[in-house]
């Protein structure tokens, strides 16, 4: 009796399977963390593709949340001191020191200024380094103005609400951002085909 | 031993290295499904904010009535889009330095029907800014500005917004900012 050796030809499907490999490695996107799924964006049919180029811009996410809470990143400064660890700004824990008896809203008012001194500060820092000058909080007249300016210009604020996020708490984080010196601003919305 | 004729024992040796490397194959693919997401993509909308305020002149023979103070940083606009958002109402206008005309409201919204409404309101809306656009265009020709500001109640949604703002790029504007809410106070 004659045994049969017939064995399934591997190939093609290790071929096709390594093709499924390839394009799912080369659209899946890793870069998530300042992309929480909680904040669900709104929609626009005039919102444009994201440009390599604003990837070499220093960018500050504001993740505003319904409630207008807001997810941050964390930001290590020159001395190596990581700052907000726990990503959200909110109305209840003080970021600087315990505030007896201040409202939700006063406390997120508070926390919001502290977050927005503190990013533009070590921004400033990282400047005033590249350009070998000494600290930001050093420098006075014409040499502050200039690492102002330049912190201004490279950085781009994006602004991430969720659709039902109020106005009210949207401008508010806008404006405090604004007063601290930043100026370069965008919207992000969910691009919409139709 | 011709050339054409198959060497078992080559034959063996690629069936091991096939199978372990399909196995880590089929791993690679399980991990890359299961973390694919064929969600919409995310765009920009640039916001046309001032710049931060210019520094203070040091002695009064320096100071440059030109430049914009510190205090005075709102943008200037052609005209403002007035938005009414409420929970089962949406009114737009257009305000200008002589008028305020009413593009129109919609009442008893559900949050069923929110979006269609609100849809077909600013359809009207965006044919309305065109048309302004196209005039002042030719009036003005290519020195013609297009800066337009949104001013919404403190309660507005932020899809309601960006629905605005939507219409007014849609129209051809390019600079379109916010407006301070008429109800906001800032502490």
């Amino acid at each position: 009796m004659q045994i049969s050796h017939a064995e399934p030809n591997l190939i093609p499907l290790l071929d096709l399977v390594l093709q499924l490999v390839m394009f799912f490695m080369a659209t899946t996107n890793f870069a998530r963390e300042n992309n929480p799924e909680a904040i669900k964006l709104p929609l626009a049919q005039s919102a444009k593709p994201i440009e390599d180029d604003e990837l070499k811009n220093e960018r500050l996410f504001l993740n505003v949340e319904e409630n207008g809470d807001m997810r941050v990143r964390s930001i290590m400064d020159s001395i190596g001191t990581q700052w907000f660890v726990e990503g959200r700004i909110n109305g209840k824990t003080p970021l600087q020191k315990k505030d007896e008896g201040a409202s939700e809203l006063l406390i997120r008012r508070s926390n919001l200024d502290f977050y927005f001194n503190k990013v533009h500060d070590i921004l400033a820092d990282k400047v005033a380094r590249d350009l070998r000058w000494p600290p930001y909080k050093k420098l006075t007249g014409s040499d502050k103005e200039k690492v102002d300016k330049e912190v201004a210009d490279k950085t781009i604020v994006v602004l991430r609400a969720h659709q039902m996020a109020d106005y009210g708490d949207v401008y508010d984080i806008l404006t405090r951002c604004q007063k601290v010196g930043f100026s370069r601003m965008q919207v992000r919305a969910t691009m919409d085909t139709k | 031993m011709s050339r054409r004729e198959k060497d078992p024992q080559l034959e063996t040796d690629l069936g091991r290295v096939i199978v372990p490397m399909l196995d880590m194959s089929f791993q690679l693919l399980f991990f890359f499904v299961a973390i694919f997401n064929p969600g919409k993509a995310e765009g920009k909308m640039a916001l046309n904010l001032p710049a931060t305020g210019q520094a203070k002149a040091k002695d009064l023979q320096n100071v440059d009535p030109k430049t914009i103070s510190d205090a005075n940083l709102e943008v200037p606009s052609d005209f403002v889009v007035v938005v009414s958002s409420h929970e089962d109402s949406f009114g737009v206008s257009i305000k200008d330095a002589d008028k305020a005309d009413k593009v129109g409201e919609v009442r008893g919204i559900t949050p069923q029907n929110r979006r269609e409404e609100i849809g077909k309101l600013l359809d009207t809306l965006r044919e309305k800014l065109a048309e302004r656009y196209k005039a002042k265009q030719e009036k003005e020709g290519l020195k013609v500005t297009d800066n337009v500001k949104i001013e919404a109640n403190k309660k507005t949604k932020h899809a309601d917004l960006v629905a605005v703002m939507d219409a007014c790029l849609r129209a051809g504007y390019t600079q379109v900012g916010f407006a301070p809410p008429p109800d906001f106070q800032q502490q």
